[in-house]
């Protein structure tokens, strides 16, 4: 994955994220949600998120809260994806 | 009031259920369903709907995997289990029926008739509905008795427990079966009259109609009702939010026939709700309502 599309993917979810929480100062390997929840609503919009910006299919073993914990891990998650 | 547990219960033969309708309340009650092994049937009258349902419940069923409220079973053997079709006649399979279609009479009139002419006699249909009487509904078809009322509400993948309704020709075993289908369903039923809005609703949409005239009259914004009801008692959802999650033409429709049938102009629809419809803020489900649903849940 070139560091351009890495680049794209963290940009974007940080847009979404920073919108969404109300937060400017979101770090790429901040921790998003310590308390391990996550609410259904955001939830299901970085979900579609993902799918809808990287054209990629998220299936039942990528549902980990380990993969959406910081936008280093979702961008990570989008790469993975993308390259299989 | 009659808990669900002094209905009558028997073994059940209910395998497939034929599903009226894909909209929200549709793929919710067929999520429900096929989250359960239950094979459904969904009927509604175009592919572009049936395809937004099955988008609905696939989202559905990876946020609750994704906040660990994970369903037993996987994604694609739920999907799998829910048949799509435009045909209503392919309902002729079903062990039993569940409608969700719009809160319109004519509506209501044709699906009845040719659910009744399709399906095998003792088939019961059950009317996810809150704002018609069972027992007119039950005059539509030739098996009255098999006629109840069954009120989900939404999120229906979700809520635990489900208003029954019997009308005065709905006889026991018809609730003894639908005592079976939502024990295999994981919920519970409490049994109330067949009155406009049954309890629910008739409450609820007044609550809601009320909290929308206070922001329309300016006592407060949309977001401080909503944090006054979950702050001050509770509720993990305010009035206005649980309006946009139902969707506002259903409050708009709801409450005219609320103040149709009960003829009390109390449930005379605010103007802002109005407004609001008519402009297409219709809440989550198109993303504009009285809180903002940006990126949109659904395509």
């Amino acid at each position: 994955m070139s560091i351009e599309s890495q680049l794209t993917a963290q940009s974007v979810i940080r847009t979404f994220l920073t919108d969404q929480l109300g937060r400017a100062d979101i770090a790429v390997d901040d921790e998003l949600f310590p308390s391990g929840f996550l609410n259904s609503l955001l939830a299901m919009q970085l979900i579609a998120l993902l799918e809808k910006s990287f054209a990629i299919r998220i299936e039942d073993e990528d549902l980990d809260i380990a993969n959406f914990s910081s936008i280093a891990c979702m961008t990570n998650l989008v790469n993975r994806k993308r390259a299989s | 009031m009659i808990e669900s547990k002094s209905m009558p219960s028997t073994p059940t033969d209910i395998q497939t259920v034929g599903v009226i309708g894909a909209g929200v309340m549709g793929a919710g009650v067929a999520q429900a369903l096929a989250g359960n092994a239950l094979q459904v049937i969904l009927v509604d009258v175009s592919n572009a709907i049936l395809e937004a349902a099955i988008g609905r419940v696939r989202s559905a069923l990876q946020v609750a995997a994704l906040t660990s409220k994970r369903p037993a079973a996987r994604t694609d053997d739920v999907l799998a289990r829910i048949q799509l079709t435009t045909d209503i006649r392919q309902a002729k399979a079903a062990d039993f029926v569940i409608e969700n279609v719009d809160e319109r009479w004519p509506t209501k009139c044709d699906i009845y008739r040719e659910l009744d002419a399709v399906c095998r006699d003792g088939v019961v249909f059950a009317a996810n509905t809150s704002t018609f009487p069972i027992a007119d509904i039950a005059r539509l078809t030739q098996r009255p008795e098999s006629i109840v009322g069954v009120h989900f509400m939404n999120p229906a993948a979700v809520r635990p427990m489900v208003e029954v309704i019997p009308s005065r020709y709905t006889t026991e075993e018809t609730l003894a079966r639908v005592h079976a289908l939502l024990k295999l369903m994981g919920k519970a039923g409490v049994i109330v009259r067949d009155r406009p809005g049954f309890v629910t609703n008739r409450v609820l949409m007044l609550t809601i109609n009320e909290a929308i005239r206070v922001v329309e009259e300016g006592t407060a914004d949309a977001s401080d009702v909503d944090r006054l009801f979950s702050g001050c008692f509770g509720h993990p959802m305010g009035p206005l939010a649980t309006a946009d999650l139902i969707g506002l033409d259903t409050i708009l429709l709801s409450l005219e026939s609320l103040r149709q049938r009960l003829g009390d102009s109390k449930f005379e629809p605010a103007p802002l709700l109005r407004k609001m419809v008519a402009a297409g803020q219709l809440g989550r489900k198109n993303g504009v309502g009285f809180h903002p649903y940006r990126m949109g849940a659904h395509s």
